[in-house]
């Protein structure tokens, strides 16, 4: 359910967009034939339904998928790690939505003001907001999105709620004008005089029939009628019912509503025209008048049906005075602009590739459609650690039997199995999201033609950084691991892969000084280890107790991770009941985390933890301090 | 006597019942299926409705009239001056002929009418 209320949310936005296009083009259209306006209403009816779009270069939808919601749902465990870890958002999910967001920008979709003042100049404003406007709508961003994840299931709630009273709403004015209805009498070729109705309407789905009330005017009848075919050829009582199905969907949209209301003006008005364009002018006010006395003594009906007078008839009667026959070359001109505000409207920007040639840049996240669970991957895996680990393998599986680690394994969803062309290999790559904070990033490459290039990875979140990668080479594939550290939660992460071939990490995507490192290479002797920041990060170790190293350790503003390895590559030791400790600048000694719950990931040769931390500022850490049961301390010195 | 009212539907079924009484129900059924396109509780529930208004009753499944045709209609016609002329004959006659003449058989007619009543 949250799921879909995130699609919907996602294609609600841009379609809120193109709703403001909309009105705005309509304004220019008065003098054109309405019917045009009705097609562009069409566009975003299209909009409104489609969750795929092509892209084009022309389009001027400025977000695809603003609001990259990842997570699905929160069970309780995840709720208490929630308050637990002070504001930070545990996912538990997998992306709803495939996320491009190469700048960042993401939108608060409950604010359409705010994304108003971002269509209004849209590239302009993305370079004056680059300072501190831009990072606070981005915390602003963040915390809303934080807050819909979090009520994800009330807001779910409400909104099937909100849906179900529109399609009872919708079932129960169905029913009941059946029965009213059921009374009518013939009264010419598919027309039906009814008592009990207060309108002329056109009711039914694959059989429609024009109703009209029995006290109608005898000169009043001709005009009506009239009218009425008319929308019955143009099969407008279905365009109005499937308004407000949308309608019923998007009900907490008010840019809907919106629509909505000047659809049904407009449809309205498009029929009126259609029928007078052929009228004299006195049969015209003929036909004004019937427009009245049927509008007089009625009160607005809410409805999905075509009423004769139904909306807006000063607005009808103004359109009707001011109509004049459209010249070819006005419809033309109209159709033509329906055209390429189809086009516009329809497509999502490409996003750009500035250096796509040598490069194959994959950016992916993970769509609910091809979901699938990690267990049948588990065992793969452990196929492929067995050979290499001997008789303690056991021990290595068997944390996540345990009920801290049996968490982590819940938490396990693997992502696209999409299989990738990538510089002249396929990837197929997975993704496993453990809590929002720390994500396992896997791929095979499958179908090596010559040797295996190096790869890298990267994000494009700010503060994130990968903390540490194997690569296992086999005969035919290459599996990759890696640990990506969020600082914070951030549902937009784009996974950029790229060939050493073509080199590097993408600068762009990667937003150079955006991303923070806090790598910190350890080098560690017995006691303590003296440590700088920001180097590489290299494997130095530092024994434990005999036979067991630790070996990159990396400091987040939320997180701490580090490998546990054992130098004989036989066993893999579990922190369980390790305590590690922070010593600040000022001298304060800050309990990191006493390992209740690591998050533990096994390459198959060392044991990667990562814990979650009250904030941390890694700049004013001086020392870390890991003790284990047994007493051995280690102290690690960072200068 | 409260007033009755009939929809221009209702009245079509109620010359209908008048023209054939007395009427098997299922008989009217038949009749409105034909005609009125009508499914057949549709043609019962306009039935009951009627006879609620006193119209008609049901006798079994014989539709039979409490009220004749003629005199329904007369009884309407003296609500509408009634309502619409405050029950001024002159009124509705002057109303009625303001915008023609009456041909010289009708107003005889009328004389002859005005004559036997005083009479």
């Amino acid at each position: 359910m949250e799921r879909i209320l995130f699609q919907i949310l996602n294609l609600s936005i841009p379609a809120g967009f193109i709703i403001m296009v909309v009105v705005i083009l309509r304004l220019f259209l008065k003098r054109a034939p309405r019917f045009i306006t009705c097609l562009l209403w069409g566009i975003v009816a299209i909009r409104l339904m489609c969750p795929f779009t092509v892209e084009s270069k022309i389009s001027i939808v400025p977000w695809s998928n603003p609001i990259p919601i990842h997570n699905e749902y929160l069970s309780k465990s995840d709720e208490a790690l929630l308050s637990h870890s002070g504001g930070i958002v545990l996912t538990e999910g997998q992306a709803s939505v495939i996320v491009v967001n190469h700048d960042n920008r993401i939108i608060d979709e409950t604010d359409p003001a705010e994304a108003a003042a971002l269509v209004s100049g849209n590239s302009e404003a993305a370079t004056l907001a680059s300072g501190n406007s831009r990072l606070a709508l981005m915390n602003l961003t963040r915390e809303i999105n934080n807050f819909i994840i979090r009520k994800a299931h009330i807001l779910s709630l409400i909104w099937i709620i909100g849906v179900l009273i529109f399609m009872a709403y919708g079932g129960i004015t169905f029913v009941s004008l059946r029965k009213e209805v059921s009374e009518a009498i013939p009264y010419g070729d598919n027309i039906y005089i009814c008592d009990n109705i207060a309108s002329p309407f056109i009711f039914g789905i694959l059989s429609p029939r024009i109703y009209l009330p029995s006290s109608i005017d005898g000169a009043d009848i001709s005009h009506v009628i009239a009218h009425e075919m008319v929308h019955m050829r143009r099969k407008d009582y279905l365009w109005k019912i499937l308004a407000f199905i949308l309608l019923a969907v998007y009900w907490f949209t008010p840019l809907v509503w919106v629509a909505y209301i000047l659809f049904s003006k407009d449809i309205e008005i498009a029929c009126d025209e259609r029928v007078i364009s052929n009228m004299k002018p006195e049969e015209k006010k003929a036909y004004a008048v019937t427009l009245l006395s049927c509008s007089v003594h009625k009160k607005v009906i809410f409805t999905y049906l075509l009423h004769f007078g139904e909306t807006g008839v000063k607005e009808r009667v103004r359109a009707m005075k001011k109509y004049k026959k459209p010249s070819i070359i006005v419809s033309v001109a109209g159709l033509l602009l329906c055209a390429v505000a189809a086009v516009c409207l329809l497509t999502n920007p490409i996003i750009d590739d500035k250096d796509g040639e040598g490069k194959a840049e994959i950016v992916y996240a993970a769509s609910p459609d091809n979901v699938y669970n990690t267990e049948n991957e588990e065992s793969e895996e452990e196929q492929q650690t067995e050979p290499q680990t001997e008789p303690e393998t056991e021990r290595q599986t068997e944390p996540q039997t345990e009920p801290g680690c049996e968490q982590v394994e819940d938490m396990e969803y693997a992502g696209s199995i999409q299989v990738y062309e990538f510089d002249g290999c396929r990837v197929e790559p997975r993704w496993y999201v453990y809590d929002g904070l720390v994500l396992f990033f896997a791929y095979d490459v499958l179908d090596w033609e010559e040797e295996a290039p190096d790869i890298n990875v990267s994000t494009t979140i700010e503060n994130a950084y990968i903390s540490d990668y194997c690569i296992k080479k086999t005969e035919d594939t290459v599996i990759m691991q890696a640990f990506i550290v969020c600082p914070y939660f951030n549902p937009s992460i784009d996974i950029i892969l790229s060939a050493s071939g073509s080199n590097s990490i993408d600068e762009d995507s990667m937003g150079a000084d955006s991303l923070e490192k806090y790598i910190i290479s350890v080098g560690m002797t017995e006691g303590k280890t003296v440590v700088s920041k920001d180097t590489d990060c290299i494997a130095y170790t530092a024994s434990m107790k005999e036979g067991i190293h630790i070996n990159h350790i990396d400091i987040s503003t939320s997180a701490i991770s580090f490998t546990v390895a054992d130098s004989n590559q036989d066993a893999v030791l579990e922190p369980v009941g390790w305590i590690i400790s922070a010593k600040m600048k000022d001298g304060r000694e800050k309990l990191i985390s006493n390992m209740q719950e690591p998050l533990a990931l096994s390459d198959g040769v060392n044991m990667h933890y990562s814990f979650l931390t009250e904030e941390l500022k890694p700049e004013d850490i001086v020392e870390i301090i890991i003790s284990t049961a047994e007493g051995n301390d280690t102290s690690i010195i960072i200068e | 006597m409260q007033e009755i009212q009939l929809g221009v539907v209702e009245s079509r079924f109620a010359d209908m019942i008048w023209e054939n009484e007395p009427i098997s129900s299922t008989e009217l059924v038949k009749m409105t299926a034909g005609e009125f396109n009508w499914a057949r509780t549709t043609t019962h529930n306009v039935i009951r409705r009627l006879c609620d208004k006193g119209i008609f009753v049901n006798n079994g499944g014989t539709v039979t009239s409490l009220i004749s045709r003629e005199e329904f209609y007369s009884m309407q016609s003296k609500q509408f001056v009634e309502n619409t002329f405050s029950g001024s004959l002159p009124a509705f006659i002057a109303a009625f002929t303001r915008d023609r003449n009456l041909t010289e058989g009708e107003i005889g007619q009328i004389r002859a009418l005005i004559d036997d009543m005083e009479g």
